[in-house]
Order: structure tokens, then C-alpha cells, then sequence
């Protein structure tokens, strides 16, 4: 079954040391909910953006014996370039900066299907760091009593991950997500990535994807990082002003100036850095 | 479509549609508005002015987003024409 590994690939997950299924997505879309029945905790819920300020963890129920699958619940966010505290922290912990946790093992995007297109943007930014990620559709209850119905299957073919519909308020769809969890977690190699199918949703202007080349290239080899995660941060330090300004403790002289010289260049170029990414 | 001048968000009439034709606010506001969905060529509504006047409120792509008034100035809009 291992006989394929990639030279340098750790065999598949013993099941003895913990894995990391991180909850993610925008505020308000039912990260806590979900998280409190997979894990049967009772963490503070609420109606509105910004109850959940911290990162909080807790055992995934029903996970196979002598497994440590350990899930974490993330405070809201709306892209992965921090504007506040709560948002640097999801930041931090998806772009594996914690020293205290490792990378994460499974990200699973919780997306509020009555508000897809604002969700997906998001959703899209996390799957480009290229890690195991799921998609949990939630609420879609709401979204059809708004008329709306989404074809979950069309959706997992676009964006290339799974998506599960789900309503974490009555438990629908749970257990199907949970076993999805913990057969991605059984089939995937820890620290393997993915270049084979690397994705990037958005189109850069010709000018504008040299640059993140480069700089990609040069953050993989100061943080001896995947490829994948390399060429995603070098694109949001290098189109969002907060992304850099936020973590210039994280990263050192060398790329700043690079990211600097980048952006003068693009500038001089007359490309818009600050908005390639998002339009 | 119509082709009149751009308008301030603020100055369009209540429940009228309209695309966004600028943002002109600051960069890290404009960033955070296009992740949320504000893009130029979006189609907005101006919802209601809370008792003051500030903040507004604004339907965008589904979901309503409340903007300072300052901010909601900034943001140039063209009026759908009535069909």
C-alpha cells in the first residue's frame, strides 16, 4: 500500500502521535457549533461575529481507538491577511508559525452556504496553501428557505476538495464529515504535499506572477517550506500591505527588502500590487 | 444601463440598485472591502441609514454590510437605470 512513497515522504500516520483538524472559515458561519458536536464540548456559541477570540481544542468524538485526533476551533476570519488579533492567530496557526503546534494535519473551511460568494473567497485563499482541506457546507437549510440550492458535487469539482453539506445546529451531515475527516487523516502522509495538483484560483497579471515566482522562491528557501505554501504567502505578503506589516518579526531582512523592491517594480510597471490578488 | 456620472453611495435613494464604479478609501479598508466582496462593477443597495446617520447600512452580494458613513462617501456608485 506504502510501496509508492516519494524518497524524503514519511511512511502513512501512526495513529499514536496526535493530528491536528483545524476549523476555519469567515465569523459567524458555525466553526464553534460544529466544533462543539465534534468534539462534545460545550464552547460558547452566538448569533454574531467575534465570539470565538482565541484558538480552543478538544478530542474528535468517535475517533478510531488509540488515535489522537485532536480538533481546534479558530476565531473568524475573512481573508489571510490579518486585520485584528483574532485574525492574525487563525493566520499564524494555518500558516503553521505556532512553534507549539504542528502544521495542520486537515483544515476543514466551514462555509455558510446562504452567504456562498463572500465565504468562497476565503475558502479559496486556504485551499491554495495547498494542505488536506475539506469543505463543511453549512447552514444549508438557510440557504434554501432563501431559495437558493447548491450542488455540493459541482462545487467539489471546482474547487478540487470535498464538500459535505452540513447543519451543525441539528447534527445533519455530521457523522457523514466525520468519517470523511478521519479517512483523509488514515490516507494522508504527514508533512506531504500536494504540487502535483497545486491550485490557484485567481489570474495575476503576467508582471505581477514573476514577482510572487521569485519571492516564492525565495521565502521556500529561508523557511525550508513546501512550494505550495511558499507560492501562497509570497502572494499575500506581496499584494497586501497588513500581510507583511503584521508578521515583520516573522520574516527576516532579506525577503522584506525583496518584497519592497517587488513592489516598486510593480509600481513602476503601473500594476496595481494592492488588489491583483483579489479581482 | 445608464450613463450618468458616478455618485456617492450615500446620495443614491433608499432600496435603489446601483454598481460600484470606485473605492476610494484607504488602502487597507479597500483591501478588506474587495475581500468581502466589494469589488468595482458589484451591484450594491443602499438599505438605511441607521437613526443618525451613521453607520449605513448596504445589501452586497447576498448579506448585508454596514459601512461608516465616511467610508459608504467614498464608495462611487452608477444607478442602474429604472426599467
Amino acid at each position: 500500500m506504502n510501496s509508492a512513497v516519494a524518497p524524503g515522504d514519511k511512511p502513512n500516520r501512526k495513529f499514536s502521535e496526535p493530528a491536528y483538524i483545524i476549523l476555519t472559515g469567515n465569523p459567524n458561519c458555525g466553526k464553534t457549533t460544529l466544533f462543539n458536536s465534534l468534539t462534545g464540548l460545550r464552547a460558547k456559541v452566538g448569533n454574531y461575529a467575534g465570539v470565538t477570540v482565541e484558538r480552543k481544542e478538544g478530542k474528535l468524538l468517535g475517533s478510531p481507538a488509540k488515535a489522537d485526533f485532536r480538533v481546534l476551533d479558530l476565531p473568524g476570519t475573512y481573508s489571510l491577511s490579518p486585520q485584528s488579533l483574532d485574525e492574525q492567530i487563525s493566520r499564524d496557526v494555518l500558516l503553521n508559525r505556532l512553534p507549539e503546534l504542528p502544521a495542520p494535519d486537515v483544515i476543514v473551511v466551514v462555509v455558510d452556504a446562504s452567504n456562498l460568494q463572500r465565504n468562497l473567497y476565503y475558502a479559496t485563499q486556504v485551499i491554495e496553501l495547498g494542505y488536506p482541506t475539506i469543505i463543511a457546507l453549512n447552514m444549508i437549510d438557510v440557504a434554501e428557505s432563501n431559495g437558493h440550492s447548491i450542488d455540493a458535487e459541482k462545487l467539489s469539482e471546482a474547487l478540487g476538495v470535498p464538500v459535505l453539506p452540513i447543519i451543525a445546529s441539528s447534527g445533519q451531515g455530521i457523522p457523514e464529515l466525520k468519517q470523511k475527516i478521519v479517512s483523509t487523516l488514515a490516507n494522508e502522509t504527514p508533512g506531504s504535499n500536494r504540487a502535483a495538483n497545486e491550485v490557484r484560483f485567481c489570474e495575476l497579471p503576467p508582471a505581477f506572477a514573476r514577482e510572487v515566482e521569485t519571492l516564492s522562491g525565495l521565502l521556500a528557501k529561508t523557511f525550508h517550506e513546501r512550494r505550495t505554501q511558499a507560492n501562497a504567502e509570497a502572494l499575500l505578503i506581496l499584494s497586501n500591505e497588513k500581510a507583511l506589516a503584521s508578521s515583520l518579526q516573522h520574516y527576516p531582512a532579506p525577503v522584506q527588502e525583496s518584497v519592497n523592491a517587488a513592489r516598486q517594480r510593480l509600481e513602476a510597471a503601473n500594476v496595481d500590487w494592492r488588489g491583483a490578488a483579489i479581482e | 444601463m445608464s450613463t450618468s456620472a458616478p455618485q456617492p453611495l450615500t446620495s443614491c435613494p433608499l432600496g435603489s440598485a446601483a454598481t460600484v464604479a470606485a473605492i476610494n478609501v484607504s488602502s487597507a479598508s479597500r483591501a478588506r472591502l474587495m475581500e468581502m466582496g466589494l469589488l468595482i462593477g458589484t451591484r450594491v443597495e443602499l438599505v438605511r441609514f441607521a437613526p443618525l446617520g451613521d453607520p449605513v447600512e448596504i445589501k452586497v452580494r447576498g448579506y448585508n454590510l454596514t459601512l461608516r458613513k465616511h467610508e459608504a462617501d467614498q464608495i462611487l456608485v452608477q444607478l442602474a437605470s429604472k426599467a
